[in-house]
C-alpha cells in the first residue's frame, strides 16, 4: 500500500517531469530537441513536404539509435514535428504557430507563403530552414539581419546560372529557350532567374509565358510558342504540369529539349509521350532515383525499401540539415540557445549516405549536384563536386536501374 | 490562319469537357435539387479507376465504359444513401457533399498516392491537315462527346424516362401523384450526372497527367457552365460549355496572357449573369 507520502511523491516527480518534458536534459537523463516543419504534408504540394518530412525522421531516427544528440554533458532525443499547411497559403500561418508550440529549436519554411510562417518564427528564435524562393533572396540581401535564416539548399538564382551551363555545355545545339511557369511567387521568380540565366549562357529567350495554377491544357501556349522555333521548353514547377506542357509540347512538335528541376528521371520514364524529347533534369542536391542510383550512394538509409515519393531530394536535404543542425548545436554547447547554435551552423560539414554536405558561411547547404538527362529508355547523369561547377567529375550510362560509370 | 485553327480545334476539345461536367451537373441539380459539390471529385475519381483498370491490364476502352458506370454508381448510391434525405436542406446537402469531396480525394490519395498518373493509351499519335495538328486524344474527345450529348438531349426530349425526369424537375409531388416514382427517376439522374462526370475523367486521364487534387478547378468551370446555361437546362450547359473552352483558348492565346485563363472564364459568367440573371436559357431539366 502506497502511504500519503508516496502519493506526494509521485505527484511531486509527475509534475517535475512534466516542467523539464521540453528541452533541458542533465546528467544522463534525456532532454528533446525539437526540428520542425511547417509544410505541405496534403494537397497538391505535398510531393515536396512530405519527402522533406521523411528526411527528417530519418535523421532523427539514425541520430537517436546513435545515442541521441550529445551537447556537452547531456543527451537529447530527436524528435520531428511536422505540421500541415495543406497546400493551403491561409492556412502557413496558423502551421507555423503550432512549430512554435511544439517547442521547436529549427524548422523547415513552407514552399508557399515562406515570409508569414518565417515572421512568427523570426520573433519566437527559431532558427528557419527555408527553401523558398523570396525568403532565399531575403537571406541574400539581407543576412546580417537575418541571422536565423538558412537554406536547407544551394542559393536557386546562382543553381539555375549554373545549371543552364551544364546544359549549354552538353547540349551546344540549343540556341533559343522558351519559359513556362505558374503565376504564383515562385513560378514568377524562378522564371526570371533562368531567363537571366539563359541569356547569361548565350541562350536567347524567345518566350515567357505564365500559367493558372490549376492548368491542365497548355495548348494555347504552346501552339502560339511554336511559330518561334523554341529548341528548349522550360517547364517550371510540378510534375504534373512540366509533364503535361511537354507532352503537349510533344504532340505540337514544338522544342526538342525540355527541363524541369523538380522531376526525377523515374517519373519522366514512367509518362507516355515524352520519348522523343531529350528531357534534362538539374538536381540541387544528390537525390534518388531508383533508374538512376549513383553506385556510391546509400539510399536505403533514408528511403528503405520503399520507393521514394514526391521529391525525393527535398528528404537528402533535410536529412543533412538535421545532422549539420545536431554538430552546431555539439559546437555551440547549447541546445536551447538559436543564436549560438545559428553562429555555430555555418562551416558544419556532415559526411553521409550522399557524400558531404556543407553549410557555408553563405547559409545555404551545399552538397555535390547531379544532372540527369533522359533519352528513351536511357539515363544519363552528371555527376559535379558542387553548386557552382560546370565540369563533371563522373559521368554514369544507366539502364533498367543499373548506372555504369562512362 | 493555321495558329487561329490550331487554337480553334485545341479549345473545341477543352470544351467537350467542361460539357460533360456541366451537363451532368445541371441535370443532378434539374431533377434533384441538390447541387452536388462533390461533382468535381466524382470526375477525379473516374480518372483514378480509369488508370487502375488500365494498369491491371484492362483496355483503355473498357476503362471508358466501367469508370463512367463506378461513378454512376457512387452517385446513385450516395443519393439513396444520404443526399435522398437531405435534399430539401440547401444548407445540409452544402456541407455534406463539399465533404464527400474532401473525404474522396483522400482516399484516393491513401490508394493511389498524391503522384501524378496518365492512363496509358495508344492514343498518342495526330493527323496534320494543311499544318494544324490533330490528336488522336483530343479527337477521341470530340468523338465521344458529341454523340454522347446527343443522346442524352434526344433521351430527354423523346423517351420515357427523359419525360419522367422533365415531370420530376418541374413538380416532383405532382409527379407522383401520376404515377412517377420520384426517387427512381432521380436515382437515374445521379446515375447519367456521375456517369458523364466519370467520363470527363477518363478522358482527361488519357489527355493529360493527373493528381487527386484537380476536382475543383473542373467543379468550379462545371458551376459556371451550369449557372450560365440556366441551371437545369442541357441545351444552355451545350451551348455556354462550348463557349467557355473557346474563350479561354482565344483568351490565352490572344489576350492579356495564359495567366488569365480562369479569369476569362468568370469574365463570361459574369457578363452572362449580369445580363440575364437566370442564364442564357430558361431552368429546370429542359432541352
Amino acid at each position: 500500500m502506497i502511504g500519503r507520502s508516496g502519493i506526494v511523491c509521485a505527484l511531486l516527480a509527475a509534475g517535475l517531469a512534466a516542467c523539464g518534458g521540453g528541452d533541458e536534459g542533465s546528467g544522463s537523463e534525456k532532454g528533446t530537441v525539437t526540428f520542425g516543419a511547417d509544410t505541405q504534408l496534403s494537397g497538391n504540394l505535398q510531393v515536396y513536404g512530405a519527402p522533406a518530412v521523411q528526411g527528417l525522421e530519418a535523421a532523427a531516427a539514425d541520430l537517436n539509435a546513435a545515442g541521441g544528440i550529445k551537447v556537452g554533458d547531456k543527451t537529447y532525443k530527436a524528435l520531428v514535428a511536422a505540421e500541415d499547411n495543406g497546400s493551403d497559403p491561409s492556412a502557413v500561418g496558423k502551421a507555423a504557430r503550432a512549430v512554435v508550440d511544439d517547442g521547436s529549436i529549427a524548422a523547415l519554411g513552407p514552399d508557399i507563403s515562406a515570409p508569414v510562417a518565417y515572421s512568427t518564427w523570426k520573433q519566437s528564435g527559431v532558427i528557419t530552414f527555408t527553401p523558398a524562393f523570396d525568403l532565399q533572396a531575403t537571406l541574400l540581401e539581407e543576412a546580417d539581419a537575418n541571422p536565423l535564416l538558412f537554406s536547407p539548399v544551394p542559393f536557386l538564382t546562382s543553381l539555375f546560372v549554373t545549371s543552364m551551363k551544364q546544359t549549354a555545355a552538353e547540349f551546344p545545339d540549343i540556341k533559343t529557350v522558351a519559359i513556362i511557369a505558374p503565376n504564383d511567387d515562385e513560378g514568377q521568380g524562378a522564371s526570371a532567374a533562368y531567363a537571366a540565366a539563359s541569356q547569361e549562357v548565350g541562350i536567347e529567350v524567345v518566350g515567357q509565358e505564365l500559367f493558372a495554377g490549376n492548368a491542365t491544357d497548355f495548348s494555347p501556349i504552346l501552339t502560339s510558342l511554336k511559330k518561334k522555333s523554341p529548341d528548349l521548353i522550360i517547364a517550371l514547377q510540378s510534375p504534373e504540369h512540366a509533364v503535361a506542357i511537354l507532352q503537349q509540347a510533344a504532340q505540337l512538335g514544338v522544342g526538342k529539349y525540355g527541363l524541369n528541376d523538380v522531376m526525377t528521371p523515374d517519373q519522366v520514364l514512367e509518362a507516355q509521350g515524352l520519348e522523343d524529347i531529350t528531357f534534362i533534369i538539374p538536381n540541387f542536391n544528390p537525390t534518388y532515383s531508383p533508374s538512376a542510383t549513383i553506385p556510391d550512394y546509400s539510399p536505403e538509409v533514408i528511403f528503405g525499401d520503399e520507393e521514394p515519393a514526391g521529391n525525393p531530394g527535398a528528404a537528402v536535404a533535410l536529412y543533412y540539415s538535421y545532422y549539420v543542425l545536431a554538430q552546431a548545436m555539439q559546437e555551440a554547447g547549447t541546445a536551447t540557445d538559436a543564436e549560438a547554435i545559428a553562429k555555430a551552423l555555418p562551416g558544419q560539414s556532415y559526411d553521409g549516405p550522399f557524400g558531404t554536405c556543407t553549410m557555408t558561411e553563405a547559409r545555404d547547404l551545399q552538397c555535390e549536384t547531379l544532372l540527369d538527362v533522359v533519352q528513351g529508355d536511357k539515363v544519363t547523369v552528371y555527376r559535379f563536386p558542387n553548386p557552382s561547377s560546370v565540369d563533371p567529375s563522373a559521368v554514369y550510362e544507366c539502364r533498367g536501374g543499373t548506372c555504369k560509370a562512362r | 490562319m493555321t495558329t487561329f485553327l490550331q487554337q480553334t480545334f485545341n479549345g473545341l476539345s477543352i470544351s467537350a469537357v467542361y460539357i460533360l461536367v456541366g451537363v451532368g451537373l445541371t441535370l443532378v441539380f434539374g431533377v434533384s435539387r441538390i447541387m452536388n459539390y462533390a461533382h468535381g471529385q466524382f470526375l477525379i475519381l473516374g480518372t483514378f479507376v480509369g488508370y487502375a483498370l488500365v494498369s491491371a491490364g484492362a483496355p483503355w476502352w473498357l476503362a471508358l465504359l466501367i469508370a463512367p458506370l463506378a461513378v454512376g454508381a457512387l452517385g446513385v448510391v450516395l443519393y439513396r444513401t444520404m443526399f435522398q434525405r437531405l435534399a430539401s436542406d440547401h444548407l445540409a446537402t452544402f456541407i455534406l457533399t463539399v465533404g464527400l469531396g474532401i473525404v474522396i480525394q483522400q482516399l484516393i490519395v491513401k490508394i493511389w498516392s498524391p503522384e501524378q498518373r496518365q492512363i496509358a493509351s495508344p492514343l498518342t499519335d495526330s493527323v496534320e491537315v494543311g499544318g494544324v495538328i490533330f490528336t488522336d486524344a483530343r479527337l477521341l474527345m470530340l468523338g465521344i462527346c458529341i454523340p454522347v450529348v446527343a443522346g442524352l438531349i434526344w433521351m430527354l426530349g423523346h423517351s420515357d424516362v427523359g419525360r419522367r425526369m422533365r415531370a420530376t424537375a418541374e413538380n416532383p409531388h405532382m409527379a407522383s401523384l401520376v404515377g412517377v416514382d420520384a426517387v427512381r427517376t432521380t436515382s437515374v439522374a445521379f446515375l447519367i450526372g456521375s456517369a458523364l462526370a466519370g467520363l470527363a475523367g477518363v478522358l482527361l486521364g488519357i489527355l493529360f497527367p493527373f493528381t487527386a487534387f484537380g476536382g475543383n478547378a473542373f467543379l468550379i468551370k462545371g458551376l459556371a457552365v451550369a449557372l450560365a446555361g440556366g441551371i437545369g437546362n442541357v441545351t444552355g450547359a451545350v451551348v455556354v460549355g462550348l463557349t467557355l473552352g473557346l474563350v479561354e483558348t482565344y483568351g490565352s492565346a490572344y489576350g492579356v496572357g495564359p495567366e488569365w485563363q480562369d479569369g476569362y472564364a468568370f469574365v463570361l459568367l459574369i457578363a452572362i449573369l449580369a445580363w440575364r440573371p437566370q442564364g442564357v436559357f430558361r431552368g429546370t431539366v429542359e432541352v
